[in-house]
């Protein structure tokens, strides 16, 4: 009964307690479910004893036995060396564990006889999981403060050595979550045996030559990674041990992310058979048409079963379609920028998002994508591999060259309601023949962007501390200011973009020069009061300056408004001019490369995630 | 919605495509815009619903002058370009829901006659296709189907009949027009297609070189080709024979 009583067993049964004291045969149903899941007394007896006896020995005696011969043999390396290996481990662990718990865990099988969702299992599934995953933490704790006491550290280090131990646990929950989502079917247990087997090999064999092949172990070993280059830099002095701030952050950010898209992708009936495939679908025509059209088949006249030609009546047709299409979709599928735009948009307002995305954001995509290289380029930042032999200034630019790269990809929008097609002889804004108003688009363009921005300021802000380590407060301010002038720039910049500026009256022309100027007048302004040598001087300029680029910002998307509503300006235009077929080029190379990803997709849909896309690599059909 | 154009003008650079035009449209008639390439048809369609701005003078909706942000009387009609305004990736039921819920209507209220309009115009099977996959004139009635499910008061079509759609297609929409303008509804549409004029129209407008030179009924518009020069001048000797 141990297990029936965990926190996580107990708030699923509470919740479904009603339900179950009004239907008996729902309780007799769970009741035998429970019953015939007991654990028997021998286990219980044998679990009880092993716990007392090995307990102690697995989370005191022998880690500390390890860390002492690690650390006469092979230094603090070595021990480092030892910690990525465990957490390489770890994490390998942690989708064995959290995959296994899934397909044959008691919980699961119990209370799956109850009308709890696949999501609430899930959860408590991942819950317990992470509860495991808590050992880990304990056992680098252990390591890392072992270094600290080991070397004397001061308190600087012994921070460092604790920065350190929840990056590498941190990393094993958020990279074990990711694993067990893409890979359900990765035998991880048998994997991480094997690895278990080669490093302890190694490292018997190699005793003597402890340091160099922990070095090599380490730079191998993915799972130690952060730790090492954390330390090589703080052991050195380099201010950019700070760094490791930002991947910590983001992996404890990703953490509950991919959690979340394990409880949405992660259904219980699937794993109820003892092997891992996955049951095939019912065959059935209408099926067939909908899978097909979701993995973007292109040839839809060749899936048209021939004799669909009338219909008795309109249920007739109404099975056919399906009506859910119809009705606008509440963007809970997407991901949680998306579903928070939602949130927070007015009814008429998610009309006109839906207008201007096209029922299609993929925001936070992008958004992952930038935390990604974002990720990847520190690591490799911290590892050395990108500090070019030249001059510390392009040292100081690397990361900051990172930081605008972020700043760059929130600007990536696909705001198709804005894009211009043909229309009656010419281009017109795709919004122009549809009743909606352009304060209308701009509010809503507003509002997301707002949103969007809060979101990657979560990536900007790490960023921001570890730059007020080494270049101090000013630049961390800057950093800030520039930002944010990109992002609300991008505002102005994204509902301008759909108008007609060929087709503006010359008697307008005058004022939009006027406010379109204010703005790089301000960033002029900013770079000369850089100049100067008054630190106070420099902050009160800057924040005038970011305050003054952000106004004129919002005074060019207003007067747009006005320019547009008022009728001063056509939505369509008079002739193509060459930036007009420019534009429609890249739009046509920016179509055909979503093509290829979803050529992509649905060969890795059909034929698996690599071959799938070794097919295409190829030139084989998908 | 009755309609009233007043001395609309409008010149691109140095050419003056619209030339103080006025003609006011009654309701419950389907008037036809007729003329030669480059006379301004297309541009006084523009001008109806806001895509572009008048020079000088107003289009008057219930006598109401009309701006673009006039979200209210740009509900009440619906423009339908050469080549309709669509996402390739969106399906074909959830353009119509977008459209409706654009027009501020509940889908929900509007199921039954989406499906009938979708078997009307034989798009009863790509309902759940994208608009890309789709032909051009399949895609023109997709686009089609719901402005013709919320039927507003003003319908505005550029050559419908040079859309692609097929007969059944073009059946169907001259049915459901003439339905439409029985219950009160106006349709302006443009075509260059004179054997169209005669079966699907109240009034005629001739308009060429930006300038109105007629608005009459049918019959008058065929007297007036018999008769006028600059009918000939306008048309040439083949519509003489078409009538």
């Amino acid at each position: 009964m141990i297990w029936v009583d965990s926190p996580q067993a107990k708030s699923i049964r509470s919740r479904y307690q009603a339900m179950l004291q009004a239907s008996p045969s729902l309780r007799e149903e769970y009741q035998s479910a429970m019953r015939a899941r007991r654990p028997s007394l021998l286990m219980m007896f044998l679990t009880v004893t092993t716990i007392a006896l090995g307990l102690p020995m697995v989370f005191a005696v022998v880690p500390s036995f390890l860390i002492f011969l690690l650390n006469e043999h092979g230094g603090p390396v070595s021990v480092f060396a030892v910690a990525g290996f465990l957490t390489t481990m770890g994490t390998l662990a942690f989708p064995e564990t959290l995959l296994a718990q899934l397909q044959r865990s008691r919980t699961v099988a119990v209370f799956s006889h109850l009308p709890a969702s696949d999501r609430d299992l899930a959860r408590t599934v991942w819950n317990q999981t992470f509860a495991y995953s808590l050992c880990g933490l304990y056992f680098i704790l252990l390591f890392f403060g072992a270094v600290a006491y080991l070397n004397e550290l001061s308190i600087s280090g012994w921070a460092v050595s604790l920065l350190l131990a929840m990056l590498q646990w941190s990393f094993v929950v958020t990279a074990g979550t990711w694993l067990a989502v893409s890979f359900p079917r990765f035998r991880f247990g048998q994997l991480g045996s094997l690895l278990l087997i080669a490093g302890m090999s190694t490292f018997y064999f190699n005793r003597p030559i402890l340091l160099e092949i922990a070095v090599w172990c380490t730079v191998l070993n993915p799972g130690g990674w952060p730790g090492l280059a954390v330390w090589h830099g703080y052991m050195n002095e380099n201010t950019l041990v700070w760094i490791a701030i930002i991947p910590s952050s983001l992996l404890l950010l990703l953490s509950p992310i991919l959690r979340e898209r394990l409880l949405k992708h992660f259904a219980i009936q699937e794993f109820d058979t003892s092997s891992r495939e996955k049951p095939l679908a019912v065959f059935d025509g209408r099926f067939l048409l909908a899978d097909q059209n979701r993995l973007h088949i292109y040839h839809v006249e060749n899936l048209m079963p021939e004799e669909l030609e009338e219909f008795e009546s309109l249920d007739e047709v109404r099975d056919l379609n399906g009506l859910s299409v119809l009705h606008r979709p509440a963007w809970s599928q997407c991901g949680w920028i998306e579903q928070t735009v939602w949130k927070y948009l007015k009814p008429r307002e998610r009309t006109i998002a839906g207008f201007l995305t096209g029922d299609t954001p993929r925001w936070t995509f992008w958004w992952k994508m930038a935390s990604g290289a974002l990720l990847v380029i520190l690591i490799l930042y911290g590892l050395e591999f990108l500090k070019f032999p030249l001059n510390q200034f392009i040292n100081k630019m690397a990361p900051a060259l990172c930081f605008y790269l972020v700043i760059i990809s929130s600007m990536y929008d696909r705001w198709q309601g804005l894009r211009t097609t043909p229309c009656l002889g010419s281009y017109a804004s795709h919004f122009a023949s549809y009743p909606i108003g352009v304060r209308e688009i701009s509010r809503v363009m507003f509002k997301i962007s707002f949103i969007k921005s809060l979101f990657y300021a979560l990536l900007i802000f790490p960023f921001v501390v570890y730059m007020m380590g080494p270049m101090g407060f000013l630049i961390a301010v800057g950093a800030v200011g520039a930002s944010q002038l990109i992002m609300s720039w991008q505002i102005a910049y994204g509902i301008s973009r759909g108008f007609s500026l060929p087709a503006l009256k010359w008697s307008n022309c005058w004022m939009v020069l006027v406010v379109l100027l204010i703005p790089f007048g301000t960033m002029f302004g900013l770079a000369f009061s850089l100049a100067g040598f008054n630190p106070g001087l420099h902050i009160s300029l800057l924040a005038a300056g970011v305050t003054l680029v952000f106004a004129s910002t919002l005074g060019v998307w207003r007067f747009f408004e006005w320019l547009v509503a008022s009728g001063r300006l056509d939505l369509a235009t008079n002739q193509l001019n060459v930036i007009q077929k420019q534009f429609d080029y890249y739009q046509v190379i920016l179509d055909k490369s979503e093509l290829r990803m979803q050529r992509v997709r649905y060969s890795q849909k059909k034929h698996g995630r690599i071959w799938g896309y070794l097919r295409l690599v190829f030139g084989m059909k998908p | 919605m009755h309609i009233a154009i007043e001395n609309l003008s409008k010149s691109f650079g140095s050419t003056k495509v619209l030339d103080s035009i006025s003609l006011t449209l009654e309701l419950g008639q389907i008037v036809v815009l007729l003329g030669p390439n480059g006379a301004g048809k297309t541009t006084l369609m523009r001008c109806f619903n806001g895509i572009i701005s008048p020079d000088e003078g107003e289009v008057l909706y219930d006598d109401e002058p009309f701006r673009r942000d006039r979200i209210d009387l740009r509900q009440r009609m619906f423009f339908m370009p050469d080549f309709p305004h669509l996402y390739p990736d969106m399906k074909v039921l959830r353009h119509i829901g977008m459209v409706l819920e654009l027009y501020n209507y509940d889908t929900r209220n509007f199921e039954d006659r989406v499906m009938e309009l979708l078997a009307e115009f034989d798009l009863a099977h790509l309902g759940n296709c994208k608009l890309g996959t789709l032909s051009r004139g399949q895609a023109y009635k997709a686009a089609l189907i719901p402005f013709l499910t919320i039927n507003p008061e003003l319908w505005i079509l550029d050559e419908p009949f040079a859309s692609g759609m097929d007969p059944r297609g073009l059946t169907a929409f001259q049915t459901l027009s003439r339905n439409a303008a029985s219950e009160g509804r106006t349709v302006v549409y443009s075509t260059q297609i004179l054997d169209v004029v005669h079966n699907f129209a109240d009034r005629v407008c001739v308009i060429d070189d930006g300038l109105l030179h007629d608005f009459t009924s049918v019959d008058e518009f065929y007297d007036h080709l018999e008769t006028s020069e600059r009918m000939l001048h306008i048309f040439g000797d083949p519509a003489r024979e078409i009538q």
